[in-house]
């Protein structure tokens, strides 16, 4: 129990500091997105969407940006993350980074969708270009951390796809 | 299950189309509950960033610093440099001013050669800068002595101090002239002087006689006074260089009249 705890301390931590640390130009890992992704891992697809989109919501709150904007964008991630996880038999690294990209993909298809919704005009060629490409490099990279560390708080697991779709 | 999953997915995702239109920022009673620790992170994370930007700029202003302190040292060799061509220039209007009001030629000692036989030096300039052989060369403070001989760039000059070097002179405001010659490399010395009013400590001038074409020049002091032995008539002279031969870095070459 201390583990998760701290857990939740050090990722809330980390997206905080490395959001104000990481300078403006470069995008910040979407760490809270690749703890969504190992929940799906443990829990079955309908929590993950749910954790997912609650993490999302956490994120909206916290950035005071637009509520449901990340929601949906997380759980569309773990969505469409599960689709490659179903396809790929066992939790490698290399299947990790793909699921992670996938759900990197889908993210951003989602808040553009979103962004036209809003019509906010929040996301330009210029977002894509300097937040998106720079994100997924980025997450990818944190990647392997961040699932270590969620291995060390919740336990190694094994691929379990009875609870995937 | 599948059907389960995407109602979830459907229903979520109208949610939030539903909440970024209508409800775009979180409740503020929501917000402020979760804030607190939020800022306490994003604060860490701007101190530490301030504190990265903090220690990049140290070194920036270390690189800065090094810089600059590269750039005082050329500076100072400039400074040094532009110091000695001004006191050059100084010696050139002195020595126009004191010794030769014709033209004259500046050049640099790049060879000294002062052993038992010989005190000569070698300067940077030749027959192509007009440089000829007995030529007088001197500094603003007196004699140095005369070209010996001439190739294309150089020339070596054979001073005041060689064995073979001569010189007419006079002492003083008298008008007796005698011959000096170079002395084992530290003093000049004049025989038969035939006039007893000259006295040690006074100043000795060149006069154009004894093969060499000098104009008046001062050469050094009387250092010492002695009657000539043998059956020579009158006094041994010996004569102190005023200029200090072996530190020479540059001299004058005065035009032949």
């Amino acid at each position: 129990m201390l583990r998760r705890i701290i857990f939740v301390l050090v990722i809330l931590g980390l997206q905080g500091v490395l959001g104000m640390l990481i300078p403006a130009f470069i995008s910040p890992p979407d760490i809270l997105l690749l703890v969504a992704l190992f929940v799906a891992t443990r829990v079955p697809l309908f929590w993950a969407l749910i954790i997912g989109y609650s993490i999302g919501l956490l994120q909206d709150i916290l950035g005071v940006g637009l509520l449901g904007f990340h929601a949906a964008g997380i759980m569309a991630g773990v969505f469409a993350s599960s689709f490659v996880r179903r396809g790929l038999s066992a939790e490698t690294s290399i299947n990790h980074a793909t699921a992670a990209f996938t759900a990197l993909i889908a993210k951003w298809l989602v808040f553009i969708a979103l962004n036209y919704w809003t019509r906010q005009g929040l996301i330009g060629f210029e977002t894509i270009l300097y937040r998106f490409i720079p994100e997924i490099v980025i997450t990818l990279m944190v990647g392997p951390l961040v699932f270590a560390f969620c291995n060390w708080a919740f336990g190694n697991s094994n691929a379990n796809d009875e609870q995937l779709l | 299950m599948n059907q389960r999953i995407g109602l979830l997915f459907g229903f979520l995702l109208v949610f939030s189309l539903i909440t970024t239109r209508f409800a775009p920022h979180a409740p503020l009673a929501l917000s402020s509950a979760i804030t607190p620790l939020w800022t306490v992170f994003t604060t860490v994370g701007l101190n530490l960033r301030q504190f990265l930007e903090a220690l990049i700029l140290d070194q920036d202003l270390r690189k800065e610093n090094t810089a600059l302190k590269a750039k005082v040292g050329e500076l100072e060799v400039k400074a040094y440099s532009l110091e000695q061509e001004v006191q050059k220039l100084e010696d050139a209007t002195k020595i126009k001013r004191t010794i030769s009001p014709a033209a004259f030629l500046p050049a640099q000692v790049i060879q000294v050669n002062f052993n038992a036989l010989n005190a000569e030096i070698r300067i940077d300039k030749g027959s192509l800068n007009g440089v000829k052989e007995k030529m007088a060369v001197a500094t603003p403070q007196g004699l140095v002595g005369d070209v010996m001989q001439v190739d294309e760039r150089s020339a070596i000059v054979r001073t005041i101090l060689d064995p073979d070097f001569r010189v007419g002179i006079k002492v003083g405001k008298l008008n007796t002239v005698a011959i000096a010659k170079g002395v084992t490399g530290r003093i000049l010395r004049a025989e038969q002087y035939k006039n007893p009013k000259a006295k040690k400590g006074d100043t000795v001038w060149s006069f154009n006689s004894a093969g060499g074409v000098f104009p008046t020049i001062r050469i050094g002091t009387v250092s010492s006074i002695s009657e000539t032995r043998g059956d020579s008539i009158g006094q041994t002279l010996e004569i102190t260089p005023i200029v200090d031969i072996t530190s020479l870095e540059q001299v004058y070459l005065l035009r032949l009249p």
